[in-house]
This record gives structure tokens, C-alpha cells and sequence, in this order.
């Protein structure tokens, strides 16, 4: 089992970086939720993205949970998106990794720790989305998805919580990666 | 995924990468500048020409068949979002009007949606990932930033396996396959098992050594980048002197 001084050497914070990173990409283009009777779907990337600010902290949380969608969007049709990505989903990480160190004190961070990461992370996520498609697909195109991003991201925080616990679970070292 | 990459002779592949990205962004810039409609209309056009004669018509205008709906959308709703401008159709007592402000602006975000998606599309067709690297450290992008992006690129394809494995054992166990949760939290704990395997062949390879590091690849040497720069900065020329003499 690593010990303490293993885990802070700058090789294993990149690994924990290059893990996530390649798993916030891969979820992103290949674990989908198909919405019914539309083209479209949900992707599985704001609970991945959360799961990384949570259990690896804000700047693992930043630089993976943006670079990794970002990677996604590049290898699609959607590669103008992926500034727009980077900023978003990175600062959701961000948010993740940092509302975890305020309530770090206890054990297992409260439901309210969970919420406002929630609101937070959405609001930001939403927003920046509508931001940048009103530039790149207008306005009138990127408030219609104003709902779906919402929901993709509510749903992101509900099922991040239980993503952590059952990771945390099943490998109970991962407790000490935080960055 | 990220499987991009083909193997062309045409002038867009046999061009320096660092040269394609200078030109790349170049032309991304002045398809977000307030340039003619008939520029952006023209420069479009060309873009797509340039993608069906390297790739083929099929794969050289593959990223539309992914955007039509996308396109369908933005000419039924932004027409009626602007409403400043010439009055072009008025209905139900002005509640609906359509100007030829708004009929510009849904032209111009359309052809800059469809030029810039393609030039992403040809630069990442046209340039190996190596090559891409390679071209973000020439410009000073630090190298273990540059590590990271190629080694989490190179993950992707075994993270994929895995997460292909768990749905199979899944289904052999007759458990429902449409459930994603479990899959993707066996994905992750098999993803974060990695991480003291990785870190602890990143060490032995010595990525945190001081020495200078040697490389398997390197780009074309600088006469070849210089005549590629210069076709790059032509191109470039031809887009913004007009509005420069202007």
C-alpha cells in the first residue's frame, strides 16, 4: 500500500490527473443516456466531473474535469465547443473540489455540502454553456437547451454522491488522494 | 474515438503542423470578425472544398451529417430573435417579424458554425497526434501538460475495454445491461486502481528527471517550416488585406 510521502511525489498527482482526465473524456463521448423520442441524450460527465473535485480536490477537479470533456469535444463534430467546455466543466470541478475543503472537518461531508456544490456547479455550468452558444449557435438555439444542461447537471450532483461512496467503497485508499 | 487521423498526400496533410495551426487559428479569428457576409459565404465555401478534395466527399464533409439538426434549428428560430433592421415579413400584428438584420445574423452563424466545426475537423484528420504534441511544446506548452493530454489520450482506448468488459460480465450474469450506474462506478474503481500503476511507471520512465529528455518524433526541419509559413501567411494575407487597405 503507497504511504504518504508516495502519494504527494508530482508522479502520482499527474497519474491521478492523466486517470481522470481520460476518464472524463471517455465517459463523456461513450457512457450515454438516451433521451426517448429525440435525437438527443444525456451524458454521465458532470458526475464524473463532481466525482473528481470531490474525492481528488479543486485542481484536479479543474484541469481534468476541463480538459477531459474538452478532449471528448475535440474528437466530435462539436470541436468549437470545447473552450466553452474547458471553462465550464472545469470550473464545476473547481467548485466540487473546494466546497469538499470547507467542509472537510467531517468525515463525510453533509447533505448542504452537497446541495450548494450542487447550485453552484449548475448555475456556473448553465451559464457559461449559454454564454458561449450565444456566441457560437445564437441565442435563440441556446436558450432551448438551457433545461436539458440543467437537468444533465442536477442530475450530475445526484448521482456523484453515490459514485463517491460506492469508489470509496470498493477502494478505500483513494480516501487519501486529495491534491 | 481519436481515431481521426489519415494518412493523405494532399497539400493540407504535407503541411507543417506548426504552420496548419497558425493558419488554423488565423482563419477561426476572422470567421468570428465582422467580415462581408459574402467573405464568410466564400470562405466557407472554400473550407468545404478544401475537406471533400483531401478527404473525399463522405468523410471530408462528415461533421454536418452530426450538426444538420443543429443547423435546422438555428434557421427556424434565429430569424425571429433579431428584429432590428428592414422589415422583410410581418405577422399576426407585428408578433412575428422577420428582418434582413435577423436573416443576416442566422446566415452568419450558421456558415461560422459549418467553417469553423470543419476546420477543426481538417486540422485533427490531417495532423497525427504526435504531431499535434509536438507542435503545442515548439510553441512553449509545458511538457507535462503535454504528457498528461497524451498519455490520458492514450488511456481512452483502455478505459473503453474496460468499461465494454464490465457490460459483458454484466450480461453474462443476467443482470440488465441498461442500467448504466453500475458500469460506469465499476469503470471508475478500475480507472482509480490505475493510478499507482501509472505514477509508478511514470517514475521509472524518469518524467520528473532534470536531464534533457530525447524524443522518437521529431517535426520537419526549419526550410520546410519557413515555406510553410509562408503559404500559410498568403492565405492568411488574402483574408484580411482588403479590410486592412480599406
Amino acid at each position: 500500500m503507497e504511504n504518504k510521502t508516495t502519494i504527494q511525489h508530482p508522479a502520482f498527482k499527474i497519474a491521478s490527473l492523466i486517470i481522470c482526465t481520460g476518464l472524463a473524456a471517455l465517459v463523456t463521448a461513450l457512457v450515454k443516456f438516451p433521451i426517448p423520442k429525440t435525437n438527443g441524450y444525456f451524458n454521465f460527465v458532470d458526475a464524473l466531473v463532481y466525482f473528481t473535485g470531490f474525492t481528488f480536490g479543486p485542481l484536479t477537479g479543474l484541469i481534468a474535469g476541463g480538459i477531459g470533456p474538452a478532449i471528448a469535444d475535440i474528437a466530435s463534430p462539436y470541436a468549437i465547443w470545447a473552450p466553452v467546455t474547458i471553462l465550464a466543466h472545469g470550473l464545476q470541478g473547481l467548485i466540487a473540489g473546494m466546497i469538499m475543503i470547507l467542509f472537510r472537518k467531517k468525515d463525510s461531508p453533509s447533505l448542504i455540502a452537497y446541495v450548494i456544490t450542487g447550485l453552484i456547479g449548475s448555475v456556473l455550468m448553465v451559464g457559461i454553456y449559454f454564454l458561449g452558444g450565444s456566441i457560437i449557435e445564437g441565442m435563440a438555439v441556446t436558450a432551448t437547451q438551457i433545461p436539458f444542461n440543467l437537468l444533465q447537471s442536477i442530475g450530475g450532483i445526484v448521482l456523484a454522491i453515490p459514485l463517491c461512496k460506492a469508489v470509496q467503497a470498493a477502494w478505500p485508499p483513494v480516501r487519501q488522494y486529495r491534491f | 474515438m481519436l481515431n481521426y487521423h489519415q494518412e493523405s498526400g494532399h497539400l493540407i496533410s504535407r503541411l507543417d503542423p506548426r504552420a496548419k495551426i497558425i493558419l488554423f487559428i488565423a482563419l477561426v479569428i476572422v470567421f468570428f470578425s465582422p467580415v462581408h457576409l459574402l467573405h464568410l459565404t466564400a470562405l466557407t465555401v472554400f473550407v468545404c472544398l478544401v475537406s471533400a478534395l483531401s478527404f473525399g466527399i463522405r468523410r471530408g464533409l462528415k461533421p454536418f451529417h452530426s450538426l444538420a439538426v443543429l443547423f435546422i434549428m438555428i434557421l427556424l428560430l434565429q430569424p425571429f430573435f433579431i428584429r432590428n433592421g428592414r422589415v422583410l415579413l410581418s405577422l399576426f400584428n407585428n408578433f412575428i417579424v422577420i428582418t434582413d438584420a435577423g436573416l443576416e445574423m442566422t446566415l452568419r452563424i450558421v456558415l461560422r458554425l459549418a467553417g469553423v466545426s470543419l476546420l477543426c475537423y481538417i486540422y485533427f484528420v490531417s495532423t497525427e497526434l504526435n504531431q499535434f504534441l509536438l507542435t503545442l511544446r515548439f510553441f512553449r506548452f509545458p511538457f507535462q501538460a503535454a504528457l498528461m493530454i497524451s498519455t490520458a489520450i492514450r488511456y481512452i482506448p483502455l478505459l473503453g475495454t474496460a468499461y465494454h468488459q464490465i457490460r459483458d460480465s454484466r450480461k453474462l450474469l443476467g443482470l440488465s445491461t441498461k442500467k448504466v450506474f453500475p458500469a460506469l462506478s465499476g469503470l471508475t474503481v478500475y480507472a482509480v486502481k490505475q493510478i499507482p500503476v501509472l505514477a509508478a511507471n511514470l517514475e521509472c520512465k524518469g518524467v520528473f528527471r532534470k536531464n534533457p529528455r530525447s524524443s522518437y518524433f521529431l517535426l520537419p526541419g526549419r526550410r520546410k517550416l519557413a515555406l510553410d509559413m509562408l503559404f500559410s501567411l498568403c492565405i492568411i494575407g488574402i483574408n484580411i488585406v482588403p479590410y486592412l487597405l480599406r
